[in-house]
């Protein structure tokens, strides 16, 4: 339920943050856009432009036809003037120009300050040196008309500053937003990312434990395959002799009774070592314990081990070659050192006929520790070699000897828990030899001593 | 309006009338302008500088009858200082250089009012850049924007929608200098 929750919360959550990245990215694109098309827009850009051109048109028509009465040479061509200050009063009061002058409250006296200057034209063509009448009725015409061009340049100034300035300001707010928006976009985006990469983990984790409750189940199974074939011989054993003796009661020699009970416990010795296999797999699954790392002494360990098999198996040779130069105070786990060489002590014996010795074989490899133990007994196959390790492995070879398929699997696990490893080299027929080697790591402290 | 009078070469007209028969009188005996008669009406537009075909010294001179013998052609536009769409008829700027045997890399456009502009040579290749004598069927006067309107195609080609090229459209022309 409460997972259900979550899961939907983290649904919302990357659906929002999904929606929330486009809306944002289309806001930031439409800002920009209106931004670009803003930047295009032209305003009366040019107006002062216009203005002031028909100001000085108007000046230089005065001027030329002041000239042209006071005699005084220059530049007098009145009738290009004339025109040029028409075009330019054309100009003003035509389309786009006309509609800025409204706004400037000038269209109207300019469209008069026109008429009269159209009005003036006759006035040009009889301008006669000395007579200064029409050159003063000019004058009077051009005048007003300068004035008031001059103040709507004034006042155009004004408007275009504004405007400037306003569409600074909207272009500013413009860009403000988009670089807000941009910010909110990568933190959306790292948001997006994160929740993508923990799906991805999470996924990669759900896997992981799909494999792990399939490696449970086949374990499961090769458990009861083991408990069905290994566990059952002994039980019929133990079983059939106790009938054996209960049947024949008192009739039975002491010899017999006692030869018998030598079987049973044999069988449930059996059993007892494959139960404890068993457990120690259990609980290496359960947890791998932590070495307990302390000085020890590699020889003395090996003889132990030896020593303890020779209790089990009487009559089985153990060679032992050790060479003189193993250290006594190797840093290790002593306990599962012994486990890792009793059970590879244990299945060289199980392994490989009565009449077979079999050796254990310590050197010092540069920075390792190797220790061998070697049997001239059944051997594995090629083909199994590398799955020798893997749990509940037994050898096609070994079908008829009871075991449980976890010891070599434990040990192996256990010399990879003491920094070591344990190795195979086997053949069919001749015999195998296991190599436990170990980091080189010793106690100067006993050593010395 | 935007190509309003420039005061920066004022006097040019006047100048470049005087020295009109002076040029006439020296250039003579080089070439008589190949194939390009003298003009016989009020000489409206001077072109001078890069060119290989004169009339008049070292400059070819147009009169109206001139301009309109040139291949006519027409253009339908809006301008950025009328309302709507206006109709225009005249020359390509192509074939009036093309006539004079231009070649150079800027065209300095001069107008009546004084107002300069330089026009790279490129655009008359890449635009159909008009030079208008009419506008609406009505011929341009020095009291609108003529004699003559340099026009460019501004509504076929979006690029041409810019002040940039606004300032470009020189009216009121008298005079091109190919440099």
């Amino acid at each position: 339920m409460r997972t259900d929750r979550k899961t939907l919360a983290g649904y919302v959550l990357a659906g929002g943050a999904i929606l929330a990245f486009a809306v944002l990215l289309g806001f930031a694109l439409v800002r920009l856009w209106e931004t670009e098309a803003e930047t295009r827009r032209s305003i009366a850009d040019n107006m002062l432009w216009a203005i002031a051109q028909a100001h000085s048109a108007a000046l230089l028509l005065d001027n030329a036809v002041a000239r042209r009465v006071g005699a005084v040479p220059g530049d007098a061509d009145i009738a290009l003037r004339y025109d040029i200050l028409l075009s330019r009063l054309t100009l003003l009061s035509q389309g786009p120009q006309a509609r800025y002058m409204e706004e400037l409250g000038f269209a109207r006296p300019l469209s008069a300050h026109e008429a009269a200057v159209r009005g003036l034209e006759d006035a040009l063509r009889d301008l006669k040196q000395g007579d200064r009448r029409p050159a003063v009725r000019v004058h009077e015409v051009l005048r007003p008309l300068v004035a008031d061009l001059g103040r709507a340049a004034n006042r155009s100034m004004v408007r275009q500053w504004d405007a400037t300035g306003a569409r600074r300001d909207a272009i500013n707010a413009a860009v403000t937003q988009v670089i807000v928006s941009i910010v909110a976009i990568l933190v959306l985006g790292a948001i997006i990312c994160l929740i993508m990469v923990r799906a991805l983990l999470t996924g990669y984790r759900t896997q992981q434990a799909l494999r792990r409750e399939q490696d449970m189940r086949e374990a499961y199974r090769s458990f009861v395959d083991l408990v069905s074939h290994q566990f059952r011989t002994p039980l019929a054993v133990i079983d059939s002799s106790m009938q054996r003796i209960l049947r024949q009661g008192e009739a039975m020699p002491a010899d017999e009774i006692a030869r018998r009970a030598g079987r049973v416990r044999e069988a449930v010795g059996g059993l007892a070592r494959l139960i404890e296999t068993t457990l120690e797999g259990m609980r290496l699954d359960d947890g791998e314990p932590e070495p307990r790392k302390e000085p020890c002494d590699v020889a003395a360990a090996i003889r132990s081990v030896a020593a303890r098999q020779g209790e089990l198996t009487p009559e089985r040779q153990v060679d032992l070659r050790l060479a003189a130069d193993l250290p006594r105070g190797l840093v290790t786990d002593p306990v599962l050192l012994e486990q890792i060489l009793a059970n590879l002590l244990s299945n060289a014996v199980k392994y490989s006929p009565e009449s077979e010795p079999v050796g254990v074989v310590a050197r010092v490899e540069q920075d390792r520790v190797a220790i061998s133990v070697h049997d001239n007994g059944i051997g594995i196959g090629e083909d199994e070699l590398g799955l020798v390790f893997g749990r509940f492995f037994r050898s096609k070879a070994a079908s008829g000897i009871p075991g449980t398929g976890l010891g070599l699997n434990v040990s192996s696990r256990l010399a990879r828990l003491l920094g070591g490893t344990l190795e195979l080299s086997s053949r069919q027929g001749v015999g195998s030899t296991f190599t436990l080697r170990l980091p080189l790591v010793v106690s100067t402290e006993t050593d010395a001593a | 309006m935007r190509h309003c009078g420039r005061i920066s070469r004022r006097g040019l007209i006047g100048g470049a009338f005087a020295l009109v028969p002076a040029l006439a009188v020296a250039g003579e005996s080089a070439s008589a302008g190949e194939g390009l008669p003298a003009p016989s009406g009020d000489p409206i537009l001077t072109v001078g500088g890069a060119i290989t075909n004169t009339n008049e010294g070292d400059e070819a001179v147009f009169d109206r009858g001139m301009l309109l013998a040139l291949p006519r052609h027409s253009l339908d536009t809006h301008t950025s200082v009328t309302d709507g769409v206006q109709h225009f008829e005249g020359f390509l700027m192509r074939d009036l250089l093309a006539r004079v045997g231009a070649e150079g890399e800027t065209v300095t456009a001069h107008a009546l009012n004084d107002y300069v502009i330089d026009i790279p040579m490129s655009d008359f290749e890449r635009f159909d850049v008009l030079v208008a004598m009419t506008m609406n069927g009505r011929r341009l006067t020095a009291r609108d924007k003529g004699p003559l309107w340099i026009v460019y195609p501004r509504d076929r080609r979006a690029e041409l929608q810019d002040i940039r090229y606004d300032y470009r459209w020189v009216w009121q022309l008298d005079s091109l200098q190919v440099r």
